[in-house]
């Protein structure tokens, strides 16, 4: 499992290794990150540069083998929106493509499942207020690095959906709130002041790190090949999650909030980039999780808003 | 709660009196969790606006209505319309009539161009109020929990459609066919009679899309006129798909809409033949 250090990750170490269909998982940490040192039964730490072949190759066939891992979740994908250049390219679309060549190559990994995001989804103005998975992805020239990106790495994964031996499940779940999960939204909610735009207040669905942990579980544990939409209990307008939330909610006119928000990371370091997102606060975008429902066998449960805060 | 809901709830039971306000319980809303539906929908809201149009449809345009029978009391309908008024008041008015008229009271879920969730302020509280962007996914899961759906098939451009072509339905599209077909459930015609002389259109500014709106409409007077809205809901049209047909093929579409249009043109016909005058 990538991105060990995430609280995602760790959560769905601990409820898999408590499975009795489970005998053990293998936490892939980025190089430079400190490895842990009490060893839960079951649990191994290691470190690997995902976006060197080589590094995958000895991962898979090291490691991986030795511990009999049949199951790659790919969890690391980086959706920081301010990340950019080839290093944020690599960590996140190079590793994708890794993970997967490689896995197709040992033969004693039979699943690969891959954590993406909702905000794969392009949103144009004749978009449904409910995104099901046959809603087109946002790879157009102009969307900001990080999200196209995320797009790409989800699509490396779903263009060997029917060609590869291994079986590829494809989560695009909605935005998480929990402290130390990054997301976009979370950046957003984490300032004491949230400007939205003036006239608009678009729905929203958030993800509880309890369900974002049972789907990734579910696709794990089941063998359902597919994209599947994770969507959260919590559907709500934009201006009742940040009253929820506990924070206050300024409404300004939009063309204004670009330039502001850039001020106010640079004086801040507010990792909040409201470009990547400025259609999705005019624009009501809702996870359509049917597909997960029914193949999955996953519906959303726990409420994330007691966690904001 | 939050100062707009306090505000909304306030002038929502300053407005209705208690027994509209128990009706207005009654309605399916499909609650997220968070007292909004899927699309934004908010009981508070919904109650507010009834508020504010109970004037305009009471006194202003002194709507009559008949055949309300025809709307069944559970399950999933298309109500279909002719659309025209440069605004939408006759979307507002068989929203506003249907719920008044029905027992347990229903509320047809109006399906707006993709143009109006643009606009700020009106797109967010239509989809307060109960509106839906008219995106096909939207529609399913509407038809899918049982809702009524109120759809225009003349489109967005009919609405400003010139004083001499009134009561002629236009560009008609099939998309509430082929709904209708895919899941087997009733078309209902509605015809709006006096919505389509209410404001005078002199022109429209075609090169203007601000908001993404299609054009700039010219009227020729400030407010509309207080005509009398008489809606007529006829009875319910039962499209059926060739029995060794799994999907409706793009002729049946086309037969299935044109037997829709016939249906409402009929209607609208006899609605003009048994209207006194416009503002009787």
């Amino acid at each position: 499992m990538t991105g060990a250090s995430s609280p995602l990750s760790q959560a769905l170490a601990h409820h898999l290794l408590a499975h009795p269909g489970v005998h053990g998982v293998v936490l892939v940490h980025e190089p430079g990150e400190a490895l842990p040192e009490a060893e839960v039964r079951g649990l191994r730490h290691v470190s690997a540069d995902l976006s060197r072949h080589r590094d995958v190759q000895s991962l898979l066939q090291g490691i991986a083998a030795t511990e009999r891992i049949d199951t790659i979740v790919h969890a690391c994908l980086h959706p920081g929106a301010r990340e950019r250049g080839s290093q944020a390219f690599r960590l996140n679309v190079e590793s994708t493509r890794h993970l997967l060549t490689v896995a197709e190559d040992e033969a004693h990994i039979k699943r690969f499942v891959l954590r993406s995001f909702h905000d794969v989804y392009r949103v144009e103005r004749d978009s449904p207020t409910l995104i099901d998975e046959s809603q087109p992805l946002e790879l157009s020239a102009h969307t900001p690095q990080a999200l196209r990106n995320h797009a790409e790495a989800d699509l490396l994964a779903c263009s060997r959906m029917a060609v590869s031996r291994v079986q590829i499940a494809v989560l695009r779940l909605a935005d998480v709130l929990a402290p130390g999960v990054p997301s976009q939204l979370q950046d957003y909610l984490s300032s004491q002041v949230c400007l939205r735009a003036l006239g608009y207040d678009p729905m929203i669905n958030v993800l509880s790190l309890a369900d974002a942990e049972r789907a990734l579980r579910l696709a794990v544990l089941g063998d359902a090949i597919g994209i599947f939409n994770i969507p959260g209990k919590d559907s709500l307008p934009l201006s009742e999650l940040i009253h929820r939330a506990g924070r206050i909610g300024i409404a300004l006119p939009g063309p204004i909030l670009t330039p502001l928000y850039e001020l106010r990371s640079r004086i801040t370091k507010l990792r909040f980039h409201y470009q990547t997102d400025r259609l999705r606060f005019h624009r009501s975008c809702v996870l359509e999780g049917s597909k997960a429902r029914e193949c999955l066998q996953y519906t959303p449960e726990v409420s994330a808003l007691p966690r904001v805060r | 709660m939050r100062m707009t809901h306090r505000i909304v709830r306030g002038l929502e039971r300053a407005l209705l009196p208690h027994k509209e306000l128990e009706r207005l319980a009654q309605v399916q809303h499909a609650d997220e969790g968070h007292g909004y539906d899927v699309f934004g929908m908010h009981p508070d809201w919904v109650g507010l606006s009834r508020g504010l149009l109970r004037p305009l449809y009471r006194y202003y345009f002194r709507v009559s209505s008949y055949g309300v029978e025809n709307i069944p009391n559970t399950g999933p309908a298309i109500l279909i319309a002719n659309h025209a008024g440069t605004l939408p008041f006759d979307a507002t008015m068989i929203c506003y009539d249907v719920f008044e008229r029905t027992d347990p009271p229903r509320m047809p879920r109006a399906v707006i161009d993709y143009f109006v969730p643009q606009l700020p302020f009106v797109g967010s509280f239509l989809s307060r109020v109960g509106a839906v962007n008219g995106a096909l996914a939207n529609v399913r899961r509407l038809i899918e929990s049982g809702q009524l759906c109120l759809i225009f098939p003349e489109g967005m451009r009919a609405i400003g459609k010139p004083f001499a072509e009134r009561y002629k339905l236009q560009g008609w599209r099939v998309g509430h066919a082929e709904l209708a077909l895919r899941y087997r459930i009733p078309v209902i015609p509605v015809a709006v009679i006096g919505s389509e002389e209410q404001w005078l259109s002199l022109g429209r500014f075609e090169r203007v899309h601000t908001f993404g709106i299609p054009y700039l409409p010219v009227v020729a007077t400030p407010i509309p006129l207080p005509v009398h809205y008489h809606i007529h809901y006829g009875e319910p049209i039962h499209l059926e798909l060739d029995v060794r047909e799994q999907e409706p093929s793009g002729q049946q579409l086309e037969r299935a809409a044109e037997t829709t249009k016939r249906a409402l043109a009929a209607l609208i016909e006899q609605g003009l033949a048994a209207r006194k005058s416009l503002f009787r």
